[in-house]
């Protein structure tokens, strides 16, 4: 099997990681609910802590029986969970997107998707700087017109809408 | 018949032009949203919902609901044309609905899609309009005990239902309750589980988790294969049409039962995904034709979209007359009631008479200009899919984004949806179910406050979960749901494996 196929991480890895992930989630829903009472007032019922206190609970034990059953069926997951192929084709997806959340809040989504577009087209599409430009720009711009007024939803806004006049 | 007058008055509310164009438009984006991958039903509705806030409920469900009916119809022409769902509950679609297609029988395959689709939408909307006067009946029946006993049926549901482990279910739907706690108790006022974050006081809106979930995660999912639209010509010529429709009615026992199937599993939370893959495995079992079935059989096509679609339509009368929603976009929808201030329930059916019947006679009419729309257009969306993804894959994240910011204007917001988009990504890859978690973020205060009410109501005693017949029997469904999975593992002990019924994505 060539490197491509080859696993990156094997599923029982993952599967471990996540049930445990869940547990953490479930102790902290647990250890937060104790900000509150968990107990019983005779007049009010159930107290704030109570509800997310017990669901805290069912996560804990949950999850902890989903890591057993997983411990003990080992061998149903030895196939990988993701291949270096695969795991390369999302995570060349997935860092733009972020890098692009990141800059909404710092230049606002129109400009922001106006980089997004024109790095895509750019580096993974290769397409001409021209046509590129065409595109992430008369995305944006219609995003704009779409938003801003027709659909009177004001977006998030940077810098550059600023310098323009607009809030 | 009441109904029937109440039906008539529905009509009144419904057909208007304004309502028209609303329904084409919804319709329109239904369609595209379920044509493109990343962009589902849940999500499509999502998106659109903040939009909505200006309107009038009646409007804006409208305009929601025929969104739905368009990705549903959407998502069976990437499956015959490309091989690829658009949709979860298109997949069977693309048993036989592809090899018929690659026989040169797109057109076909399309209109018996289409057609059959109709069918089982129309019967489903048939059975509602039946259905309600019923269980408006059941209003004054139900107080806080009757409601959660509800609550934990639809939830037990999903345990007992879904394949995979039960405890992965538990699991999704306690951290969507985990979820929904955060922020305010509107009960007590205090501020749960924020951790002196303030971004979370605001708790954490389900719009956003959808988006994440269902927009973000597929489309991680989906990239791991790449993306490449290479399908089928399709020509919709009215002949075509006309052909096929005529052959239709050779069909009529799959066209009946697969709608029985879908109403059932509409009507109980299983959902259109699990309708169509039901309907299509018992049509292969019991058709004399079950050796044509994967090669292009039209009864492959009738059956899963038959009850696809007529699950679609029923799943909205547990929605409306219960607050229990049959599949992740009817939970996102039922969220989006409970913004624009209507509590779902049978007092929806008694207080809000122009609401729900304007909805019902919209569902006739939403469905007709659907199949309309959809065979006029598959040209242009197929036109649509051959934009290479590296164009239209960040156009849709831009979507996303937008949608994500427009729920409460914050950009931590943003932050959360990636989050949820890696969350969606790891669990769908490891078999968690996600619809349940959605489920629960939409009931958690609901489920919280019926339960809290009822143990108010009995001082504490929980035996007011099976004070009266309706409350117990309900009580005694949703544990016999629960336990489920242990009758089947011991079955499967004693006779062999045997298939789930619903599969674990919705």
């Amino acid at each position: 099997m060539n490197i491509k196929d080859q696993a990156l991480v094997s599923r029982f890895a993952v599967e471990i990681v996540t049930a445990s992930i869940l547990f953490v989630i479930g102790v902290l829903a647990t250890v937060g609910s104790l900000e509150f009472e968990i107990g019983w007032d005779p007049v009010a019922g159930p107290q704030p802590g109570y509800f997310p206190f017990y669901i805290g609970l069912i996560i804990i034990a949950s999850s902890a029986v989903v890591l057993v059953q997983t411990a003990l069926a080992r061998r149903d997951f030895v196939r990988p969970f993701v291949t270096r192929e695969h795991a390369k084709r999302v995570l060349s997806f997935f860092f733009p997107v972020a890098v692009f959340v990141a800059l909404c809040s710092v230049v606002g989504i129109y400009v922001a998707t106006t980089f997004y577009l024109l790095f895509t087209m750019l580096v993974q599409g290769r397409y001409r700087v021209v046509f590129a430009l065409a595109v992430s720009l008369g995305t944006s711009a219609s995003f704009f017109v779409l938003f801003e007024l027709l659909f009177k939803q004001p977006l998030l806004k940077g810098p550059v809408e600023a310098w323009f006049g607009f809030s | 018949m009441d109904n029937f007058s109440l039906l008539m008055h529905g009509f009144g509310v419904a057909f208007t032009g304004y309502h028209l164009m609303l329904m084409v438009i919804g319709v329109l984006l239904g369609i595209l949203v379920g044509v493109l991958p990343g962009l589902g039903a849940p999500n499509g509705v999502t998106l659109l919902m903040p939009l909505t806030f200006g309107m009038q409920p009646v409007s804006a469900v409208i305009l929601l609901a025929s969104m739905y009916w368009g990705a549903l119809f959407g998502g069976s022409t990437t499956s015959i044309i490309f091989n690829i769902p658009g949709e979860p509950s298109s997949v069977a679609t693309t048993f036989d609905g592809y090899p018929l297609a690659r026989q040169g029988r797109a057109t076909e395959a399309l209109s018996y899609a289409f057609l059959s689709a109709a069918f089982g939408a129309l019967v489903g909307v048939v059975v509602i309009t039946l259905l309600s006067g019923w269980v408006a009946s059941f209003a004054l029946r139900f107080s806080s005990p009757e409601y959660f006993a509800v609550y934990l049926l639809a939830f037990a549901s999903f345990v007992g239902l879904s394949g995979g482990s039960p405890f992965k279910t538990i699991t999704t739907i306690a951290l969507g309750f985990a979820f929904a706690a955060v922020g305010m108790d509107s009960v007590s006022g205090s501020l749960r589980l924020t951790f002196g974050i303030s971004e979370l006081l605001r708790g954490i809106s389900f719009l956003v988790a959808v988006i994440g979930l269902f927009g973000i995660g597929e489309l991680l999912l989906t990239m791991e294969e790449g993306l490449r639209f290479e399908g089928v010509k399709a020509n919709i010529t009215l002949r075509g049409v006309w052909l096929a429709a005529k052959a239709m009615p050779r069909y009529w026992v799959a066209l009946v039962r697969s709608s029985l199937i879908g109403i059932w599993m509409g009507i109980t939370p299983g959902g259109p995904t699990a309708a169509s893959f039901m309907s299509y495995g018992i049509a292969k079992r019991l058709s004399r034709r079950h050796a044509e079935f994967g090669k292009g059989e039209p009864e492959g096509i009738i059956a899963p979209e038959t009850a696809d679609h007529a699950a679609g339509t029923s799943a909205m009368l547990p929605m409306l007359a219960l607050g229990i929603p049959g599949s992740a976009t009817a939970a996102v929808m039922m969220g989006g009631l409970m913004i624009w201030g209507l509590t779902p329930g049978p007092m929806l059916f008694v207080e809000q008479k122009s609401f729900v019947w304007g909805l019902i006679a919209s569902m006739y009419l939403g469905n007709i200009v659907a199949v309309v729309l959809v065979l006029a257009t598959v040209p242009l969306f197929a036109a649509i899919l051959r934009i290479p993804f590296t164009i239209i894959g960040p156009i849709i994240i831009a979507v996303c984004v937008i949608g994500a910011y427009t729920v409460t204007n914050a950009t931590f917001d943003l932050s959360l949806m990636l989050a949820f988009g890696v969350m969606g990504y790891l669990l769908k890859k490891l078999d968690y179910p996600i619809a349940p978690l959605v489920l629960a973020m939409v009931l958690g205060d609901k489920a919280e406050d019926a339960f809290r009410q009822s143990l108010i109501m009995s001082h504490g005693s929980v035996s007011i979960f099976w004070s009266n017949g309706l409350v117990a029997t309900l009580m005694t469904l949703a544990i016999v749901m629960a336990l489920w999975p242990g009758v089947t593992a011991f079955r499967r002990k004693l006779v062999g494996p045997r298939k789930a019924i619903i599969p674990v994505h919705p």
